[in-house]
Order: structure tokens, then sequence, then C-alpha cells
């Protein structure tokens, strides 16, 4: 499956009382990013192909067609991008790293194939366990984050894809979760907010994975929820959209790294609903399908899953319940 | 974020020898020039002459989006054909098909990892050889990183790999020297690509493990709110200035409140002789008022700025609001102050 973009481009003329869920081409978009197999833009997008399957196959679910990619082509594809290590790359011949794996265990989860993860799945004790390793030989024994890959960038975004893909495997048990949950608590700002690393700057995308990682710890309780709230909050701009931080554009994707955080700590209604989902449907392109970051600008397959998630937080009409994390 | 390539760049592909294009353009790219190349893409309204595949000036390379992507496609094939076991004879091959891959999109990871593993390679043959291809190599991700490229100026895997390559260079024993890091790359960078959160967070990284910490931190501060000043719409290099000038959490050190308090006068002085108005500007202020960094005068003075200038936006809901929102903030999370 390509991560593909365009041809389509969202709408900045549609009408704000008429605007409607375009289900129909949002799904036809997300099938026809497989088929162009020859094209260059399959090449250009491969080092994110895992990501791009996952968001794609996920906004299927949500818009309630879950067997609209073929389920086999989809689980030989994921198998296929496995390293003897355990871990997952982008695409077969691709490194491994934890946000290929994550994404590779979620799709598995998704089209129910654990188990064929079990009987074909490489890395040492095969299966479950041979991820698990992989996962947990990333963590750092000492401060408790997670490394992306052997080469040692460390990044709270890890923190979340470790967790997140070990809660998927029943296997959290193989990490150590109480330095984790210490690491993610050391690196809350004054501000409420979370960044990549103790001390740095809050970042909604970083929030989201240190919020979504306490909440999978079962931990939600040591996340300052007012003041983190409160910073959340004051990402929505004037015209309904989301940005990520203090006058950043925003961009539809936030509409899930921050309306999620916000629901994660209960806080989801102090944003104006109603006015986050006129944007987010002014970002979609209702004729060709998908969805783009700003009205006007070229859909791609990450923006479209992430606007559905928005609107799934919102309970828009339509769309399926989305877990937060 | 979009990687979208239009119909007529992909009609365009048709016209020309891949292979040559590739060729052309791997080879200045990856020539050792010894400083540092400043790239920028030309688009459809900027044509070169038939067999004209990029525009080079010294040290100034244009190059042609569409010729890189077919660059790109025989790099790729190269790349792949390569990078398992690739033969000694063949490393320089497999790194500039790299350098070409992470030119068209730089959060290509097995690219990245590929110059890891060369460079690693070359190190077991004597330290020499691996110091100088290190220098090389950090010439090679810093003229990324300082490129006339939206994408490659924030790429967390380009700034990871900056990261990587300085760590070795320690390991070595190779210097380092903050202040020309800071204004010829870093600064570059965060200036190129505004509120670029990666430029920034391996500045503090730089800091808290190539540098002695605290005397750095307060050597730069200066040069930081000179920056922040003249660009107080970026609220990344607000948000390092306050890391700056936060002691680091051990129990020997006492708060600079001096620097902190005499930072904090010059930005509100002035906030309220330009009316600024910029969110980052007030999210810097309302968090340093509430901390006990500053002395407590300043908060009464933060307020009466506050009040002084929402009488002159009336009009102006977003300015307003980041200044009603300065205030609640700051009376909501003001911590004790003794001073």
């Amino acid at each position: 499956m390509s991560l593909v973009s365009g041809p389509g481009r969202a709408t900045a003329t549609a009408l704000p009382d008429e605007l409607q869920l375009a289900i129909e081409p949002h799904v036809k978009y997300i099938q026809s990013l497989d088929s162009r197999k020859d094209e260059l833009e399959y090449w250009l997008t491969e080092h994110l192909r895992l990501n791009g399957l996952y968001w794609g196959l996920t906004a299927l679910h949500l818009l309630g067609r879950p067997d609209a990619l073929p389920r086999n082509e989809t689980i030989k594809f994921v198998l296929s991008c496995q390293h003897d290590n355990g871990g997952f790359g982008a695409a077969p011949g691709h490194d491994a790293h934890l946000l290929y794996t994550c994404s590779a265990i979620q799709i598995l989860a998704m089209v129910d194939a654990l188990d064929d993860l079990e009987n074909l799945g490489k890395g040492e004790g095969g299966g479950r366990v041979a991820v698990s390793k992989y996962i947990a030989g990333l963590q750092n024994q000492e401060t408790g984050t997670f490394a992306g890959d052997e080469w040692g960038e460390e990044d709270t975004r890890f923190i979340l894809c470790a967790l997140n893909a070990l809660s998927l495997l029943h296997l959290l048990s193989v990490v150590d979760m109480n330095k984790a949950v210490d690491y993610i608590v050391s690196c809350a700002n004054f501000d409420g907010g979370y960044g990549v690393s103790p001390g740095t700057e809050s970042h909604s995308g970083q929030i989201y994975a240190c919020v979504g990682a306490l909440r999978i710890a079962g931990r939600l309780d040591l996340v300052n929820k007012d003041k983190l709230g409160r910073w959340l909050s004051e990402r929505q701009v004037e015209a309904g959209g989301l940005n990520g931080r203090p006058e950043k554009l925003e961009d539809v994707c936030y509409s899930w790294w921050v309306g999620s955080s916000l629901a994660m700590i209960g806080r989801l209604h102090w944003i104006d609903g109603p006015k986050l989902a006129k944007y987010i449907l002014k970002c979609q392109d209702p004729k060709e399908g998908g969805f783009a970051d700003r009205p006007g600008d070229t859909v791609d397959v990450f923006h479209t899953v992430f606007s559905i998630a928005g609107l799934s937080l919102l309970e828009f009409p339509g769309v399926e319940d989305v877990d937060p994390c | 974020m979009s990687r979208a390539i239009d119909k007529e760049t992909v009609a365009s592909l048709q016209s020309d020898d891949p292979t040559s294009v590739y060729e052309d353009i791997s080879c200045t790219l990856c020539w050792d020039r010894g400083q540092l190349l400043e790239i920028e893409f030309l688009g459809k309204s900027h044509p070169l002459p038939p067999g004209t595949n990029f525009l080079l000036d010294g040290n100034n390379i244009a190059i042609p989006k569409a010729k890189l992507v077919q660059a790109f496609v025989t790099a790729r094939q190269i790349f792949f054909n390569l990078a398992k076991d690739c033969p000694k004879d063949k490393l320089q091959v497999l790194g500039n098909a790299a350098a070409v891959i992470l030119l068209m999109d730089p959060e290509h990871i097995t690219a990245a990892n590929s110059r890891k593993k060369i460079l690693l390679r070359a190190g077991s043959l004597s330290p020499e050889i691996f110091k100088a291809m290190l220098r090389k190599e950090l010439l090679f991700v810093n003229s990324f990183l300082t490129a006339r490229l939206h994408r490659h100026t924030k790429s967390p895997t380009l700034w990871g790999h900056r990261r990587w390559v300085l760590e070795k260079c320690k390991a070595m024993g190779m210097g380092y020297d903050i202040h020309q890091d800071l204004h010829s790359i870093i600064l570059v960078a965060a200036e190129r690509h505004p509120r670029n959160y990666y430029a920034w967070s391996h500045l503090r990284w730089v800091i808290q493990n190539l540098c002695v910490g605290e005397k750095t931190k307060s050597e730069i501060s200066p040069f930081i709110k000179n920056w922040c000043l003249r660009h107080p719409s970026d609220t990344s290099g607000f948000s390092f200035l306050l890391f700056c000038l936060a002691p680091l959490k051990t129990p020997e050190n006492v708060p600079r409140s001096d620097a902190s308090t005499f930072v904090c006068e010059e930005v509100l002085g002035l906030a309220v002789s330009f009316k600024w108005t910029f969110e980052s500007v007030w999210v810097f202020l309302r968090t340093i008022v509430a901390t006990e960094l500053v002395a407590s005068s300043q908060r009464l003075v933060f307020l009466e700025a506050i009040n002084n200038l929402l009488t002159t936006c009336e009009g102006e809901p977003k300015a307003r609001s980041n200044l009603q929102n300065a205030m609640q903030w700051f009376e909501e999370n003001q911590q004790a102050n003794g001073s």
C-alpha cells in the first residue's frame, strides 16, 4: 500500500451548513492508493509504507469499512517487513525501527492476525515474544525512555510506540513500566505540557505520546490535567482548527493529537467541538476523497486518518468510536 | 507535509537519461569541498537548458525538483542493490546514493543509517581516517540542516544523525565549539525554519552533553535573548531562552534571578514600546513572571503592561486573547516568590 498524495484537493469554498462527511469518496481514495504501485510516488513514500498502511486501514475501520482492503495481502506485506531481530521496517529491505514495529503490531491486531505472527513471525522465540524482546532491548535501562532503534535516538514518541505495541501483544511485563512512567513525569514542563525529553519545549505531538503512554500504564493520575488542558485548549485558532504550539499554523492532524490528549484527561469539552468539526470537514475533498492539512491543500492518507479520528472523538455521525490512544 | 509530485514534473521525467542525471547530481552533492554547501530547489518556473541538471555558483547549488526526482529513482535502485553486505570498494557509491535519497526525503531512516554504518567501517581502519570522515559527515549533515529546504531544516532524522556524529566526535576526543555551532548552524536552521522544534532540542542536548552546562547557558543567553527579540513570534526561541535562564535542578544552585529579571524587564519594555501582542512573547512572559526566577516587582510591571496593551488592541480578538490568557494563566500559576 502506498502512502500517496493527491490528486484531490480540499475544498475551500464549502458552505458551513451543508458540510457532510463524504464517506464513499474517502473509502475509494484509500483503496486507490494501493493501485498506484507502478507510479513514482510509490517509491517516494516507500520509507513510510507500513505507517501509511496503518493510517489507511485505521481510517477505513473508523468509516465502518474494515474489509475495504484485502486482509491476506495486508498480513503478508506486514510480515515481509520483519527483520531477524523481531523488529519491523517501513517496507521490505528497510531498517527496523520502533515507529514501524508499532504500526505493524497495530495493523495485525486490527485485522485479527496476531496468530499469523505467532506462526510466521521471525526472531528469537518467534511471534509475540520476539517482537517484545526487540522492543525491550530498546529501553534505556538507566532512564526508562526508549530509543527508536539501535542508533540510539531517544524521543518520548518512542515510549508510546513501545507501550502501545506491547499492550496489544499483552507483554507489557517485559519492560520496566515504573521507570518509563518516572521518565515521562520528568518531562512535564511548568506550562503543563511535555516535550521530547526532560526540559524540552511542550509540543502537542509529544504530549499525545506522553499522555497516551501514561494511560496505558494506568497512571493518568500523574498528569496535571487542568494545566495541561489549559495549554491544549489554547491550540484552537479563530478558524476552528488546532495547532501544535503557540503561533503555529493550524493543521488538521492536530485534531487528533490535541483532541485525543484532551479526551484522555477528560477535558475535550474545553475546546469548541462543533467549530473544530466544521474546520475538519473543510479540509476534505468531497469528490475525490481524502483530507489535507488545511483547506485547499493536497490530500494525503496521514491527514485523512487523523481528520476522521478527530471527527470520531467529536462523535460525528457516520464515524465509528475511536479509543483515544 | 505533502510529498505530492505534480503531473508536469512526472511528464518531464520521461525525457532525460536518469543515470546521467543521477551521476551529475550525486557527484556535485558529495564532492568534498571542505565547506558548507548552500542547497536550494528550483521549481517549474525555473527551467534549465536541456542537459543541465543543476546550477552551481561557488558553494551554492540549485537543483530542479524534477531532476532530483529522477536522480532519486536511480539512487534508490543503486542503494538497495548495495545496502546489504556492501563490498568495501562500493562504500562510496552506497554513501552517495544515500545522500541523494536523503536530499529527496530527509526522513529516510535506512539511508541515514547506511551512512552511519559506512562511518563505522571507516572507523575500524584508523582513528585518523575516522576523524576525517566524521568531519566530512558533519559538513554533509550541516549543509542539509541549514539549506533553504523546508523539510530538511527541521528533520528529526537529520538532527538525530547529527547528534550521533557529534557523539562519535566526542568519543574520539575531537574538540567542540558551541559558539561556532550556535551561530553558523543551529541558529541558521532555526531562522530558516521558524519554530524549529528539533533544532532547539538539539541545542539543549548539545549543551547538556558536549559543554559545561550551566556555564554555557550563561554564555549564550545574551545571544539567545537577542535572537528572540529579532524573532518575537518564535515560541521555540523563547522556550529555549527560558531553558537558558532556568538553573539545573540541583540543591546547591541558587536561582539566577538577576539575569532572569534583567531579561524579563527588557522583553516587557520592548513589548510595551512596540505594542507586541505576539502569543510567543506573552507565553514566555507569563511563564517567567510566574516562576521564582524573577524579582516580584516584575509581576506588577507585567500586569500593567497587559492592561496598557489591551487598550490599544480593541478590534483584534487574537491579540486580546493572547494578553488575557497571559494574565489569567499567570494568576492561576504564580509561584510563591520570596524576592
